[in-house]
């Protein structure tokens, strides 16, 4: 492709898109939209009043405790913002292709020359552009922050860019889970889930350093990306040697990469028969991977080396456990890419085949674990564990894709597949987590007998979790034959 | 010029399309028959590049559907069994989105989305939402959709169902224009006289399996080399039955019940006809007409298909 007929095509996509062009037609169309925003400007406008005018009437009148009652008023008003957009987001991502899909537009749109990325950029612009009209009617309420004092517009302008990348995040996601469902209630709920963890996840990062960071400016890009710390991380920055780069920076590139692959991953839904695409979006998520898990080790997690580790798999865990029902489920239902076609072969590893996945899903925890290790020990001596621990992830998710194989052995379908596996992942691996989480103290000792324990050694005890890798690979290979002889046995059945 | 080799689709066990091979040329209007879950709607939605093939494959104007799949959408409008439309969306809305995405220079939007609405008759409705036009009237918007960017090949799968006798009409006429426009319009059905009368090729599909496929009158021809004939006469039609039924070219003669009239299968050609004819007159029997028996889709429909499941 010529650079010309690229920049063309990059044009048509994000300036001149027809389905943003539709899509906003219908959004703005007769009193509806002036209705909603009337009524969401009202109620900021009434809660930033009844806010504003709590602080106010405070009987001691220091300029201590007006400063801080600025502060914390700003800092109110920015998280109720994200809170928000931010329930908002999901809603509006996750009905955008499924009702079209339920109307069965899609076909249309698809026996045209289309690509899955032109429609799909057309629906995250019409869903995102949403999110900034509603940012933009905020900005009167953030005013009032600028004009009493406590923020400054660069403040506000940076803190909106960050809410409204988790927005992008958000929506990205919602637009992923509208393409893979084929109902609008599982979208929704799938997005809110989603978004609710990415969350819940950055906030509690930025809680945690909050408690071992003594200057605000210094938290980490990760804490930064928090849209409920948005305010904080307006002026934070990050040293890279002796240059101060600003925190937002890293939280645009972050979360547009994973904006990225999940509009990547939704194409590869919509036109299964592009092969090519498959490989791409693979590739690509490798590369995020590593580009991402390199990143991590300019964020300092406060502990022992054993302890950043520990984080590392926690990490890899938040990154493979929407991805692993869809690599390594097979079944029909969904198209002849997802017929089962093997257990395990590397020549596979990136056409989206299911023999294909077990090794992919290995790669990438090898990807992203060794990145932070080879760029780790660029700048730092690695706790000598380190790459031997990276055996546990291997392990752990060698036995929940070989698991994924026997629920799709046992199912019907490939979404009875997925859907399965992904329960009994929940089960087994997070369930009995957040069952002991509350009796932490008194089942320390005990903590191997769950899967997820040794990611939970936080007292760096630097034990290598030899009876977790053992068992969890033995276990992952029994799970591997069983699929496979169940497979042929229902073969050789006369049904 | 549009070929299809061997495409086949299977979906898990069952085998929906078997190794369809055929070839239309531009101007053709094809009547593509089956009865419910022949296949018609997994091969055209083959050809519309939306399903992969499990075998075989098919080429427009030389661009192949697995090969290059954006080539031959730039060709083909495919309208569905299904409207598609969106609510609270303006009809010229619409045709500009379809515009957009078919790549049509900005400029020419506005004439093209003109000149479609003026062939499907909808002008009038240009700034109507979607939503209040009649079944018919959106039936047409979606045929106007399909047209813009000027498609050589177009499918339609059961565009007849659900509307009226007149708007079937005119859309029927619709149908005539395309192919009289040159382009290859592949129109399916479960109803036979709905395509009997304006397409010039048709073809059966049973069960996967491409059953007949030719010129209307060639299909007739293959499934019926005899033709039937009714002989009306002013009276002594059973002195006519046993005359008729010792005549060689004859394989089946009958009385018509009530009337005095013979019904004859009949193999020979015209010249045996005229035969036919002066054989009965010189044995003096009254003849008053012969007339040749219609021989429609329908009964060749009937006739094939219930074959098959035997
Ligand atoms: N997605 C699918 N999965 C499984 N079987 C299908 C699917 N789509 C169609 N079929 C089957 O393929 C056959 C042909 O269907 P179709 O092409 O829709 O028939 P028609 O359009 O002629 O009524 C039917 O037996 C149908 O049940
Ligand atoms: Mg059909």
């Amino acid at each position: 492709m010529s650079a010309q007929s690229w920049i063309a095509a990059q044009r048509e996509a994000y300036l001149a898109n027809a389905a943003a062009t539709r899509d906003f037609r219908v959004q703005m169309r007769g009193a509806r939209s002036v209705l909603i925003f009337g009524i969401y400007l009202g109620l900021l406008l009434l809660i930033t009043y009844f806010t504003y005018s709590n602080l106010a009437g405070d009987e001691q009148r220091t300029l201590m405790n007006v400063q801080r009652g600025l502060q914390s008023f700003r800092d109110f008003t920015t998280s109720l913002l994200a809170f928000g957009v931010l329930m908002i987001a999901p809603a509006l991502a996750a009905t955008s292709i499924v009702t079209e899909r339920q109307r069965q537009s899609l076909d249309l749109v698809f026996s045209a020359p289309v690509t899955p990325k032109y429609y799909l950029v057309g629906k995250m612009i019409s869903s995102y552009r949403y999110i900034w009209m509603l940012l933009a009617l905020a900005l009167p309420t953030s005013a009032v922050s600028v004009v009493l004092g406590g923020a400054t517009w660069y403040d506000i302008l940076i803190s909106y860019l960050i809410i409204s990348m988790s927005a992008l995040v958000l929506t990205a996601f919602g637009v992923l889970m509208s393409t893979l469902s084929r109902n609008i209630v599982p979208a929704v709920i799938y997005s809110y889930v989603f978004g609710f963890f990415y969350c819940a996840f950055l906030a509690s990062e930025a809680s945690a350093e909050s408690a071992f960071h003594y200057s605000r400016d210094q938290i980490s890009f990760l804490a930064a990306a928090s849209p409920f710390n948005s305010m904080l991380a307006a002026r934070s920055y990050t040293l890279l040697g002796s240059v101060h780069v600003p925190n937002w920076i890293f939280v645009v590139v972050l979360s547009l990469m994973i904006a990225k692959i999940c509009l990547s991953a939704a194409g590869t839904v919509l036109m299964p028969s592009d092969k090519r695409l498959v490989v791409q979006t693979r590739l690509h998520g490798l590369l995020y991977l590593a580009i991402g898990f390199s990143a991590l080790t300019i964020v300092d997690f406060g502990g022992a080396a054993r302890h950043a580790t520990a984080l590392l798999a926690t990490f890899a865990l938040f990154v493979l456990t929407p991805l692993f029902p869809f690599v390594c489920c097979s079944g029909y239902g969904a198209g002849s890419r997802h017929y089962r076609n093997g257990s395990f072969n590397v020549l596979r590893i990136l056409d989206g085949t299911p023999a294909g996945g077990l090794p992919f899903l290995l790669l990438c925890v090898i990807v992203s674990y060794g990145s932070y290790g080879l760029v780790k020990s660029q700048t730092a001596t690695l706790d000598p564990s380190y790459w031997l621990f990276g055996l546990y992830p291997l392990s752990l998710w060698f036995f929940i894709g070989a698991f994924a194989q026997v629920c799709s052995s046992l199912a019907g379908s490939l979404q009875a597949a997925r859907t399965s596996s992904f329960c009994w992942f929940l089960i087994l691996v997070i369930l009995p987590l957040v069952c002991l989480m509350p009796f932490w103290d008194s089942f320390k000792d005990y903590q191997d007998v769950i899967l997820l324990g040794p990611m939970l050694d936080f007292d760096g005890k630097n034990a290598l979790p030899l009876v977790h890798i053992l068992s969890l690979s033995c276990a992952g290979l029994a799970a591997v034959l069983f699929a496979r002889l169940s497979v042929t046995s229902k073969k050789r059945s006369p049904a | 010029m549009l070929e299809l080799k061997n495409l086949s689709k299977s979906y898990g066990g069952l085998t929906a399309v078997k190794d369809l091979s055929f070839s239309l040329n531009p101007g053709d209007v094809f009547g593509f028959i089956g009865s419910n879950g022949a296949g018609k709607t997994t091969t055209i939605r083959m050809l519309a590049t939306l399903l992969e093939p499990t075998s075989g494959t098919a080429t427009l104007n030389g661009a192949d559907i697995i090969g290059d799949p954006m080539a031959v959408r730039a060709m083909l409008g495919y309208m569905p069994d299904f409207f598609g439309l969106y609510d609270d969306v303006k009809v010229w809305e619409y045709l500009d989105f379809f515009a957009t995405i078919y790549r049509i220079a900005p400029k020419q939007r506005q004439a093209v989305i003109s000149s479609v609405l003026e062939l499907t008759n909808l002008t009038g409705k240009r700034d109507a939402f979607i939503q209040s036009l009649s079944r018919g009237m959106q039936q047409r918007l979606c045929l106007a959709r399909c047209l813009v960017h000027d498609p050589a090949l177009l499918l339609l799968d059961e565009p007849a169902s659900g509307l009226d006798p007149r708007a079937r009409a005119e859309l029927k006429e619709l149908i005539l224009e395309l192919g009289r426009m040159g382009k290859i319009v592949i129109v399916s059905s479960h109803i036979l006289p709905e395509l009997s009368d304006f397409c010039n090729t048709v073809g059966i599909l049973e069960a996967g399996d491409l059953l007949a496929f030719g010129p209307v009158s060639e299909i007739v021809q293959q499934i019926r080399p005899q033709r039937v004939l009714r002989i009306e006469l002013l009276d002594r039609a059973s002195d006519a039955l046993s005359l008729l039924e010792s005549h060689s070219p004859v394989s089946a003669a009958s009385l018509v019940d009530g009337k005095p009239e013979v019904r004859v299968e009949f193999s020979g050609d015209l010249e045996a006809q005229v035969e036919l004819l002066a054989m009965m007159v010189k044995n003096g029997l009254p003849v008053v007409s012969l007339q040749e028996e219609e021989t429609n889709l329908e009964d060749v429909f009937m006739k094939l298909t219930t074959g098959a499941v035997n």
